[in-house]
């Protein structure tokens, strides 16, 4: 392989989020992509390439560690330096450019994709190679609109990780019997009748009488299911603690290693530190702006007051339902809130 | 021959149409419960609305079939003879009486059967435009942008249906921009499609695709955005949202409405 030392990523361990190991499961198919890109653009074909993934998937870290194993021919860049920039990269030496982050390159208002279009141009007409990472949500979106596919030919979709698979990457640094899962029983759960008799008043030739109308709760359906699917021999508590961790996290490996770090009590692992957000119930505004910070993962207040006007009370709101924090003037998603956030915002169509 | 002779109202009781008049009554309020239960749960099943609406007519017309077939075959037991002699009766009340209702009622099963439209969708029917609310067996009802309600005869289905949405959440909506001719056409035409594409409002997908179209006319050129809506209730939010934000921008860039026209707002 041409370059073998440069490429040698995977003895640049540091201290990223992603570890070498984690590299190993999860952006084996992704590094093996970008190595041919790299080798074809020595050989003269140009072919850009994309990582997609959703928001806490750990690309930046990767990339990271990417352009330093490809260093010194390739430029690290963010997106967020780059639209203050007005999207155009680099002129230099470097013949590879590694953007983490090009959702940072547009606003959703009239006027805000400036920086992106001029980004688009930039890379249709370079001879640099560009290796890009960007918010599947946004990427979504921005494919819509934006001839974003056509420069980037390769565009690798980081796969949602299952059970097995977050086993494998938090149990692989510890012995097989190290550590001792402590799973606390579910709350039992009160599961009403879901058809109840409620009470109307009908009007007849001016006389009101009450007559008894069956109501269906849907909140009582909804909490019959698990009642339905219990099975009577209890699963081993590793698993039940991996499957909760994989049904909470999306399968996002970052979610689920901050779930993990917040869980584990070494030699414990407690599973009561696993909870699921509660169903969301916003209204179409607060849906909006959620989906804004969504398809960025965090963003600027001065972001969500160009797309949306002012939107304190609204963000507040988001808040208090624990689906967002704030860090100064940034506002992220909680990545505990991220899956149900998307089920509530894909049930509305706001994301596709 | 004496059978056919049989006088059908000789064999009507008071029980008899006591008990037809219960089943009636029982279908009826079978129906209103259904109906009532499943636009409840269709409103709160956001992303299935229309396809749990779509059930409601079905049911409706099922139900009262069945209370029908209850009372010609269980209650009143027709004979051959019987039979015979209420086809003449029904037949002589359609030719005279009550044309215009069997024609209502067979446009109804027509719509159930055929599905120009479901309840749920936007439709234009005569000189009628709205959401359906219902479809009953004598007439359809919409609910108007100006939030009245119509009952449109199902007559009317065999000829004059114009449906939005076909049964989709989404609708395509579109908005007409009408600038003046001198203005600069592509930037007016990317500030109307930027002002489409980040409408809160708007539905892009592969199958959603947004576009804005240019034509000229003598006194004024005509911007045409053409956009999925992601929810059909929200069709004139859209309208609005994209018009008055492309105006704010048309108007930022130097972009102007035609001459003679009302001055726009600032």
């Amino acid at each position: 392989m041409k370059g073998g030392q440069i490429y040698d990523i995977m003895a640049l361990d540091d201290s990223g989020e992603v570890t070498a190991h984690d590299e190993d499961t999860l952006f084996a198919a992704a590094k093996e992509e970008i190595l041919r890109a790299v080798d074809e653009f020595d050989e003269g074909v140009r072919s850009n390439l994309v990582l997609v993934a959703p928001p806490f998937y750990g690309l930046e870290a990767f990339l990271d560690r990417m352009a330093k194993g490809l260093y010194p021919r390739a430029q690290p860049l963010d997106g967020a330096d780059l639209y203050r920039d007005g999207g155009l990269p680099f002129e230099s030496d470097k013949s590879i450019g590694v953007i983490s982050g090009i959702e940072r390159l547009y606003r959703r208002r009239i006027g805000g994709f400036g920086a992106m279009k001029r980004f688009i141009n930039h890379v249709a007409s370079s001879p640099h190679l560009f290796i890009a990472s960007c918010s599947v949500y946004s990427w979504d979106y921005l494919q819509e609109i934006l001839p974003l596919g056509r420069i980037f030919p390769r565009q690798i979709r980081l796969p949602v990780l299952d059970a097995k698979d977050l086993m494998e990457i938090h149990l692989s640094l510890y012995g097989e019997e190290e550590l001792e899962f402590v799973i606390e029983k579910e709350a039992p759960m009160r599961v009403g009748c879901p058809i109840r008799l409620g009470r109307r008043s009908i009007a007849i030739r001016g006389w009101k009488v009450e007559v008894p109308v069956p109501e269906v709760r849907i909140k009582d359906l909804k909490d019959l299911r698990p009642c339905i699917r219990h099975k009577t021999e209890p699963p081993p508590s590793k698993r039940v603690f991996f499957e909760r961790l994989a049904r909470i996290s999306g399968g996002n490996p970052g979610v689920a290693e901050i779930l993990w770090k917040r869980a584990l009590e070494y030699p414990l692992v407690r599973s009561e530190t696993l909870q699921e957000v509660p169903s969301i119930d916003l209204d179409f505004d607060h849906s909006f702006i959620l989906s804004i910070i969504l398809s960025k993962g965090s963003l600027e207040l001065d972001e969500i007051e160009e797309v949306a006007g002012r939107s304190m009370e609204i963000l507040y709101g988001l808040q208090r339902q624990g689906l967002i924090s704030f860090d100064g003037k940034t506002i992220s998603m909680r990545p505990d809130a991220l899956k149900g956030a998307f089920d509530h915002l894909r049930r509305l169509k706001l994301v596709v | 021959m004496a059978e056919s002779l049989v006088d059908p109202l000789s064999v009507l009781d008071t029980a008899l149409i006591l008990r037809s008049a219960m089943i009636l009554a029982f279908a009826y309020i079978l129906s209103r419960a259904a109906t009532a239960l499943l636009a409840r749960i269709s409103e709160r099943a956001y992303g299935y609305r229309i396809t749990i609406k779509m059930i409601i007519p079905l049911l409706k017309f099922s139900i009262y079939g069945l209370a029908i077939y209850l009372i010609l075959h269980s209650v009143l037991v027709l004979s051959s003879a019987q039979a015979l002699a209420v086809s003449g009766l029904a037949g002589a009340a359609l030719g005279f009486g009550l044309k215009d209702l069997v024609a209502e009622v067979v446009g109804g099963i027509i719509i159930v059967l055929d599905k120009p439209y479901q309840v749920g969708d936007k439709v234009r029917i005569g000189e009628a435009y709205g959401e359906v609310r219902d479809i009953g067996l004598r007439s359809t009802r919409l609910v108007t942008p100006d939030d009245s309600l119509v009952s449109v005869s199902n007559q009317l289905v065999l000829s004059q249906v114009f449906n939005a949405n076909a049964g989709s959440q989404e609708m395509m909506v579109v908005i007409d921009l009408y600038i003046d001719p001198h203005s600069d056409a592509a930037l007016a035409r990317r500030i109307a499609f930027e002002a489409l594409v980040t409408s809160r409002y708007i539905r892009l997908s592969p199958s959603h695709p947004a576009k804005v179209l240019v034509k000229d006319f003598p006194f004024y050129r005509r911007l045409r955005a053409k956009g999925y809506v992601y929810d059909l209730r929200h069709e004139f939010d859209l309208e609005t949202d994209v018009t008055a934000r492309a105006w704010l921008a048309f108007k930022g860039a130097g972009i102007e409405a035609p001459r003679g026209w009302a001055a726009i707002p600032a």
